[in-house]
């Protein structure tokens, strides 16, 4: 807030300006209660969480992060890696599939991309099996393979509209003069519409990071060795070995979330440059 | 020229992404060894002699190398002594058999069932599968599970019976229930961690400080429907929660706690003498309530409305807004003293001690059985024991494939059951044993209810509510205990649901996929054990189960009426 | 020349389809293909695994005269308008946050939209479970800490309250994802379009309905689609919290074939029930593409 100040001129208060600011703080306020909860919860056993669900007085149970790290540490690693990969695989598919259907002109056009909206639409809870039997298949069973290219194929539909829409806002003549300049597609992608498109591309990351971060039945199907399996099944293992012990349990998704906050801060940077770079500077 | 360099490149990603698709496909066999090399297994088998069952002493046997994997929901870091019991048989059979190896494979409830479909789909699934009651039929009327009959009327080198069977508590009465659930009237388990003949209750966790704070004995526990009335009552006129009650499993399980007292043997009335008797009674129990249900006969009966009635009356002492409060969330009343009474199954018994700590006192006791006072219809008595094997480990059906390995997991089975092992292991795990002579250990003996009053079995009960859709009574139940649709609109309701439900089954084992086939199966089966020279008991076992398959088969064509 | 722009039209033929290619090819592989199983089985009598009969329409038949499933359809759409009317304030918190001036302030912003995203929702569904339980809950307990006991309510455990209380479980009613798509298509306007505004003196709220809405018309069909599938489709609340219940009151049809595939192993059925679903939000989705296209002309 102190910036606020410091970089407006101090002339007279901004009345629109300062309710904007309350009305904004009270949402992030209610958005970011449930995170405050987590954390409060995680510090206390069962009788505290009933019965002082909202307070904060001590005695902190520190002891549930110890039980909880036990089952998430080993796996953590598995499951950083096949987020990552999940992400950059689909991004870039994504990317690319939404610039096309935003700016080209082929044939089949709105075959294919009514393909991947129609997909929106199915409810998908009877495909665990057949998604399986493929994957067994391609013989592709305990690697991270069904994680990622699974991830890749389904996740997409929703962000290829997303990015197409986005590519289809741009004015025309910014594509059309890259291209009388000799550019060729695949250039005016890498250096047009992927910067273009770069908070899309951010807030779809965290996005499919996440959804590949908290899935849990996926990969404990198709990855029988246990050392190889993601995170969600060591939290799994503590729910089902202390059921009903909210506090361990909510520290076990504190510690899974932790790894996730710290990726999401250092690739700040590279979303608060994309939302601000605008479209004016290239 | 840059944009053929792209066009290339972009090619290139794509005929890669294909390729690796389409070369994948050929590695398939490598993860899946089990199928193929199972087959050939099977066509080989009949040119090489049976092997014989394995005696005592067979150290000296096969060198082959065997790891058998075992799974269960039971971790070495869950809050029950369960793993541990396992652990030490499988270890005491290592040391005899240094050969044979075992592997254990830990997968908690949540999405234990994904993994085990998965798996049966790849043919990865383990050799030994930890099951639920509510599983196994499932499984073995998918043709999955390896059938033990045979096994069980074999002689056990570690049993002192003549077959394996008569040395579980009780004896092959006690399978008639199992063979009754699957289509192939066969066992697809090898009970444990129960008792049939005990009779061991989901039994009542209560509050002691809570009964004395509403003027109750807290020593006194209610020892029929009206003292237990007696008693919520008091609680509720105190202001305390007399029963913690939940939208999931406590539907079905209040629904059994009332239900299981009513219409003893009440379906027997419709059939012959020859389909009711003896054995059979147990054994066709499935198919007989599934005929009548079909046919209509048990829509209603004259102890509906009694037991319906009572259940409703139940339900004004749960927590009030019980139907929001979701299954993992009503133990919360009674641990944190809110609620006085609690059910709870006694495989939870050491978590429930741990959590309760010393918080409060308390104590457990059966749910009270409903006499005449209650309703003239009541069976008046407790309604176990079950007389019947409850769950245990099943066997995956490419066992059978593999005949030294079949050999060896049928040994391991039988090992696993000596009596010796199972002193050993109810010790260990606090649990209970099916074999013969096996004691109690004191801290659970409690679970067990009084069993001299108890002989009601083949209790049709409110089988009329729980036979149907599984989406859709539980949801129906709800609307008549909240009060929405009244007692007769709730009756005809899931009666209906019930007679769909029963009609699709029956017909579907009167079809070209049920019991024809299965008694051709074990014709078939018959004839190879002929040919193979098997065991007198064996052949004889074999006989009895294709009779009563045709018996079963009989009994349906008669009766049911499309 | 000519030929050029020909040869550029081919090429731009072959990049498109090179480029969506990757995209399209993983979808059909990885998605549409074990889907359609489901979808094939909707026509079979399937226990899940073998023995399936092939019987027709008969499962959709059924389906047309199954109370229950009309029953989820009502709640269903009742669902579905509220969430359709509650996307109003994530348009509304985009464009404040979109017109506050500071950067710096607006980066702080958009940052804290984003963190709640590592929130898993079994979190937010326990928490919401503790704060309406009758017994221990928040919303009971402050009505008594506020003499107001004669207001306590059962909440998720009323068959009239039930639905509402689902619906209020998305308060703020901001959806971040959908709050930052917003932002980042008011953003990826030029800066002249908002100093033109700005300069001809247009008041915040008709600056609203002229300038910023119709610049987001785009982003916001995207939105109506996946909340209009989520809606139709979804049922995880349902299935931890409530059931469906009281009785059948937050039945919802996804639920319904959640139950129907996992509690009566009707697999068929529920294939057919998801092939039902799949239809409606297709034709809603485009019902309302429509709607929004001819409101765009004119």
């Amino acid at each position: 807030m102190s910036t606020l100040t410091s970089s407006v001129p101090p002339k007279r208060i901004h009345w629109s300006e300062v309710s904007k600011n309350i009305y904004l703080a009270l949402i992030c306020f209610f958005l970011l209660f449930p995170l405050a909860l987590m954390l409060m919860m995680s510090l206390k056993d069962k009788e505290q969480i009933i019965f002082q669900f909202f307070s904060l007085q001590p005695p902190y149970h520190f002891e549930n992060y110890a039980i909880a790290f036990k089952y998430i540490a080993p796996l953590t690693w598995n499951s950083v890696y096949m987020a990552t990969a999940s992400t950059i695989l689909t991004v870039f598919v994504t990317a690319l599939a939404g610039y096309a259907f935003g700016r080209l002109n082929f044939p089949f056009k709105n075959l294919l991309f009514g393909i991947l909206f129609a997909k929106m639409m199915l409810p998908g809870i009877m495909n665990l099996v057949p998604s399986f039997t493929l994957a067994w298949r391609l013989g592709i069973l305990d690697t991270p393979l069904p994680v990622i290219l699974f991830c890749a194929g389904t996740s997409q539909p929703f962000w290829v509209f997303v990015m197409r829409t986005f590519v289809a806002q741009q004015p025309r003549e910014l594509f059309e003069s890259m291209r009388i300049d000799g550019a060729n597609e695949f250039q005016i992608f890498r250096f047009l519409a992927l910067p273009l498109l770069r908070p899309m591309v951010a807030l779809m990351s965290i996005n499919v990071f996440i959804s590949v971060w908290n899935d849990y039945i996926w990969p404990l199907v198709t990855i029988p060795t246990f050392d190889k399996r993601p995170l969600t099944v060591g939290l799994a293992q503590l729910t089902q070995s202390r059921p009903g012990e909210y506090g361990m349990l909510t520290a076990g998704y504190v510690l899974a979330a932790l790894p996730l906050l710290i990726i999401f801060f250092l690739s700040m940077r590279q979303f608060i440059e994309g939302l601000t770079a605008g479209s004016i500077k290239l | 020229m840059p944009t053929k360099r792209i066009t290339t490149f972009l090619f290139v990603v794509v005929t890669i992404l294909t390729m690796l698709l389409a070369a994948c496909a050929p590695a398939a066999p490598t993860q899946a060894p089990t199928q193929p090399a199972a087959e050939e297994q099977a066509t080989a088998a009949p040119t090489e002699p049976v092997a014989e069952a394995p005696t005592a002493t067979a150290t000296e046997a096969p060198a082959r190398e065997f790891t058998i994997r075992i799974m269960s929901w039971h971790g070495a870091d869950s809050a029950t002594g369960y793993y541990k019991g396992y652990r030490q048989i499988a270890d005491d059979y290592t040391a005899l058999h240094p050969n044979v190896k075992f592997e254990f494979i830990y997968q908690p409830l949540d999405g234990y069932k994904e993994l085990l479909d998965t798996q049966f789909v790849s043919g990865s699934a383990p050799e030994l599968i930890h099951m639920q009651p509510w599983m196994y039929g499932e499984y073995a009327n998918k043709g999955l599970l390896y059938n033990l009959n045979n096994a069980f009327n074999s002689k056990s080198p570690y049993a002192p019976t003549e077959r394996w069977i008569d040395s579980f508590a009780g004896g092959e009465a006690t399978f008639a229930g199992v063979r009754s659930s699957n289509k192939y009237g066969g066992i697809f388990f090898v009970p444990n961690d129960s008792n049939p003949l005990l009779s061991i209750g989901v039994p009542f966790f209560y509050n002691k400080d809570l009964f004395a704070k509403a003027g109750l004995d807290p020593a006194k526990t209610p020892q029929n429907w009206e003292e237990f009335k007696t008693v919520l009552k008091a609680l509720k006129d105190n202001g305390t929660i007399p029963i913690a009650a939940d939208n999931g499993r406590w539907i079905g399980w209040s629904l059994g706690q009332v239900g299981y007292q009513f219409g003893e043997k009440y379906v027997d009335q419709f059939y012959d003498s020859k389909f009711t008797s003896g054995n059979r009674g147990t054994e066709f129990y499935w198919d007989k309530v599934y005929v009548a249900l079909a046919n209509g006969q048990l829509k209603d009966t004259e102890f509906y409305n009694d037991m319906l009635t009572i259940w409703k009356d139940y339900a004004q002492y749960w927590q009030d807004g019980w139907t929001g409060t979701a299954e993992a969330d009503a133990p919360n009343l009674f641990l944190t003293g809110q609620a006085a009474i609690l059910q709870v199954g006694f495989w939870d018994y050491q978590y429930y001690v741990d959590l309760i700590g010393d918080k409060f006192q308390w104590g457990i006791f059966p749910v009270p059985v409903i006499d005449k006072n209650t309703s003239p219809y009541a069976i008046g008595k407790y309604n176990a024991p079950s007389n019947s094997q409850d769950y245990g480990f099943t066997v995956n059906a490419t066992v059978e494939q593999d005949k030294e390995l079949e050999a060896v997991v049928v040994d391991f089975l039988q090992f696993f059951t000596s009596k010796d092992e199972q002193t050993k292991y109810v010790e260990i795990a606090k649990s209970f044993s099916p074999i013969e002579g096996v004691p109690v250990p004191p801290e659970i003996a409690g679970f067990v209810t009084p069993t001299e009053k108890s002989t009601a079995s083949e209790v049709v009960g409110s089988s009329f509510i729980e036979w149907g859709d599984g989406a859709i009574w539980p949801g129906l139940s709800q609307d008549f205990l909240t009060g929405k649709i009244d007692l007769q609109t709730f009756k005809s309701k899931v009666a209906e649901l019930s007679q769909k439900a029963s009609k699709d089954y029956v017909e579907s084992m009167l079809g070209p996929d049920g019991y024809a086939v299965q008694i051709a199966d074990a014709e078939a089966k018959l004839a190879e054990l002929k040919a193979s020279n098997a065991a007198e008991v064996v052949i004889k076992s074999q006989e009895q189960t294709i009779e009563n398959l045709k018996l079963r088969l009989e009994m349906m064509q008669t009766y049911y009426k499309p | 020349m000519l030929r050029i722009i020909k040869t550029n039209k081919g090429q731009m033929a072959l990049m498109g389809l090179l480029f969506v290619a990757p995209a399209i090819l993983m979808n059909l592989i990885f998605d549409w293909y074990p889907m359609s199983e489901g979808l094939y089985r909707s026509f079979f009598k399937w226990d899940g695994y073998k023995s399936a009969v092939f019987v027709g329409f008969r499962n959709f038949i059924d389906i047309f005269n199954d109370d229950i499933f009309w029953t989820s359809m009502a709640n269903m759409l009742f669902f579905l308008v509220m969430a359709v009317i509650l996307m109003l304030p994530t348009v509304i918190a985009s464009v404040a946050l979109f017109r506050v001036r500071n950067q710096k302030t607006q980066y702080a912003y958009r940052v804290l939209f984003c963190i709640p995203m590592v929130v898993p929702w079994m979190i937010i569904l326990l928490m919401w479970q503790f704060m309406y339980n009758p017994q221990y809950g928040f919303f009971n307990r402050t009505l008594e800490a506020l003499n107001l006991a004669q207001l306590k309510q059962t909440w998720l455990g009323d068959a009239d309250l039930v639905k509402w209380c689902l619906v209020f479980m998305g308060f703020p009613f901001v959806a971040t994802n959908a709050a930052l798509i917003y932002l980042g298509g008011l953003k990826s306007v030029s800066d002249s379009v908002w100093e033109a505004g700005a300069l001809d003196g247009v008041g915040p709220v008709s600056k609203f309905f002229y300038l910023e809405l119709p610049l987001i018309v785009g982003q916001f069909k995207l939105n109506l689609i996946g909340t209009i599938s989520a809606a139709i489709t979804g049922y995880g609340a349902q299935l931890i919290l409530t059931k469906g219940g009281p009785g059948f009151s937050s039945m919802v049809p996804g639920l319904y074939m959640y139950f129907s595939a996992f509690k009566s192993q009707k697999y068929g059925y529920a294939s057919a029930l998801g092939l039902v679903l799949f239809i409606l939000s297709l034709v809603v989705t485009l019902m309302a593409m429509k709607f929004l296209k001819n409101e765009d002309q004119q």
